[in-house]
């Protein structure tokens, strides 16, 4: 869809700078320009630009005044542009999804803050309507505890659903950063009961402790999970299956080269997508899907 | 090529005058009390130039210019009892910013949800709203911090456009990947966009299946391009209340054995009893046969259909096909 054009950018900015320098008198080209997104060039360029501008008449007393004061910039005259403008529907959301995140995070926030952002949220909506809404979800639901123990360095207990060993287990882990990868947020994290670094899903997360101990990791290594490449073979082309393995099309002939983490995860991968996927190679890794799926088959013996 | 840079520096110097000119009418139709015509705006407002014809299509332009903006030029008459000449004038209460009550701590907290963006979309709309709001003349209270740094998952680049055409009400299509990877162009009624562990979800009036579809963001396969003005449609409501009952109605029960201590994510949603010793049933809803087909295979050996039967010979029908194929 068609973007502003430069020009209707540059009357947005300068319908914006009148209130923002009446309101911050005296303050520097450079943090002016910075505020605004410009070299101090171009802010220069677009005050005199401003000068220009004023009420119909356009004699020094309707101009608005641009007062630059070694290298200090304060207006005057402008009365009639100095009401902040009104917020576009693309501010409101990007306020009002921020905010939202931010509400989501506020676990452990006194509730005199939790109240303002509410507040915000319903007069941000009052604009805008239901029409955007980020949904209290898993995966930002631990985010601000997880960052208060990485900024204190304090050991973390999780209690964590690994889908691969299909188990909650209890994990104590030194936490070391959040990241966000394919559309989910992680936390690496040293993990004690594995002794190794360890991504976890934050959606997987299923309650998690701040511990007294002070963590004993504190840097990120590169990860030292060995690598495998495996060969599928995908019948038909499903959209689930391309999304499960990472990729955006299923090759002709559908046999598929990726690399795996762990062959647990490729055991139940193939046995829950059967028969529209089949593991190639590696032979031995076949193997022990073959036997998955005969015993799988043997639980519905009559 | 002295020709082209000569053309270039034509169009520079017009650009900077049509921006005067466009902060000139707003500042004359915000100005004034009563409303302005078109020939005292052509007449006063500084920029106007050409023939009569010439000026009314700049006029023209211009209003659709602030329009673009969210400035709102209005057209009206001084008196209604008399039959004057039609006018224009800027409402300063359409104009100017809505939020009142705004304190130290929300300055703080909307400076906070503004660089949460960071550098993805939207980020610019964060901080260009931010900044109007700072034109309050209100301190930022930095104590009012949560500590979170950034907004989780990836930020579609279809976003911006798509909150654009569900605020104004415009159709828009975009290529979307189909569930059997085939990539079809959609033509839709955009109505809500939400955000859920991650993705991000557009729900809208699909134009050529006449019924309402939810469709991930990062299943696009294009951009999106508008395909009508604003205010073309009206949203469904009666439709968006049935997509919801949806949600929770028309399900089937699986009644599933699971394995003591396993099953975890199967366990999640389901009403668990006990068989014997080393087994316990679940009963789980379910909308679709192959979704819960392969949740329960995903638990290996560690879970297994009781009922219905027509989900258990499916399943043992898949499985003989897998045998078969590794075999």
């Amino acid at each position: 869809m068609a973007k502003l054009t430069a020009p209707i950018q540059e009357v947005s900015r300068l319908l914006d700078l009148v209130p923002y320098l009446s309101t911050h008198s005296h303050i520097s080209l450079k943090e002016l320009a910075t505020e605004f997104g410009l070299t101090e060039k171009e802010m220069a360029n677009e005050l005199t630009a401003l000068s220009m501008c004023g009420l119909p008449g356009y004699t020094p007393y309707e101009l608005i005044e641009i007062f630059f004061d070694s290298g200090f910039v304060s207006i005057n005259n402008h009365e009639a542009l100095d009401i902040p403008r009104a917020l576009t529907s693309l501010e409101v959301a990007s306020l009002l999804i921020g905010l939202e995140i931010l509400r989501d995070s506020a676990t452990e926030q006194d509730d005199r803050v939790i109240a303002k952002i509410d507040k915000l949220i319903t007069q941000l909506r009052n604009l805008i309507g239901e029409s955007i809404e980020v949904h209290n979800s898993e995966s930002t639901a631990h985010l601000a505890a997880l960052h208060k123990a990485i900024a204190s360095r304090q050991v973390v207990e999780l209690n964590y659903l690994s889908p691969v060993r299909d188990e909650i287990t209890v994990r104590t882990v030194d936490p070391l950063e959040v990241s966000v990868e394919n559309g989910h947020t992680y936390l690496v994290a040293f993990c004690h009961t594995q002794n190794s670094q360890r991504n976890f899903r934050l959606d997987r997360i299923q309650s998690l402790k701040i511990l007294e101990t002070a963590a004993s990791a504190t840097k990120i290594t590169e990860p030292n999970q060995e690598v495998d490449e495996v060969l599928f073979k995908v019948s038909g082309s499903e959209r689930a299956i391309a999304e499960l393995l990472g990729v955006s099309e299923i090759p002709r002939g559908g046999e598929l080269a990726i690399e795996i983490f762990s062959p647990q995860w490729v055991r139940r991968a193939v046995a829950a997508y059967s028969p529209d996927l089949a593991l190639l190679k590696p032979a031995e890794l076949r193997r022990q899907i073959s036997g998955d799926l005969a015993n799988i088959l043997a639980l519905y013996a009559p | 090529m002295f020709f082209l840079d000569a053309d270039v520096q034509q169009r520079a110097h017009t650009v900077s005058r049509k921006s005067e000119r466009l902060v000139n009418l707003t500042i004359a139709l915000l100005a004034t009390k009563r409303y302005l015509t078109k020939a005292e705006i052509f007449k006063t407002v500084a920029g106007y130039s050409g023939d009569a014809e010439a000026k009314d299509r700049m006029f023209e332009r211009d209003k659709d210019d602030l329009r673009s903006l969210g400035i709102n030029i209005e057209l009206g008459t001084f008196d209604p009892l008399f039959e004057d000449e039609a006018g224009y004038r800027i409402k300063p209460e359409n104009y100017a910013l809505q939020l009142s009550d705004i304190d130290a701590t929300s300055i703080a907290l909307l400076s906070q949800a503004s660089k949460l963006w960071r550098e993805a979309a939207l980020g610019s709309s964060a901080q260009s709203g931010l900044r109007k709001l700072k034109s309050l003349g209100i301190d930022s209270d930095v104590d009012a911090i949560v500590n979170i740094t950034s907004i989780p998952g990836d930020i579609p680049e279809q976003i911006e456009d798509l909150i654009e055409a569900i605020t104004e009400k415009r159709i828009v299509a975009f290529e979307y990947r189909g569930e059997d990877l085939s990539i079809s162009l959609r033509t839709v009624e955009p109505y809500r966009l939400s955000n859920s562990r991650g993705y991000w979800y557009l729900i809208a009036m699909d134009k050529d299946k006449q019924a309402l579809r939810t469709f991930r963001l990062d299943r696009f396969a294009s951009s999106v391009s508008a395909k009508s003005g604003s205010g073309a449609f009206t949203i469904d409501v009666e439709a968006l209340d049935a997509m919801e009952l949806l949600e929770s109605d028309d399900l089937s029960v699986a009644r599933v054995a699971i394995r003591k201590g396993k099953g975890a994510a199967l366990r999640a949603h389901a009403t668990i009893s006990e068989l014997d010793a080393e087994w316990d049933i679940a009963e789980i809803q379910y909308r679709s046969d192959a979704h819960i087909i392969r949740e329960v295979l995903w638990a290996g050996e560690s879970a297994y259909i009781l009922e219905p039967l027509d989900l258990r010979e499916a399943i043992v029908s898949i499985l003989n096909k897998a045998v078969a194929q590794h075999g």
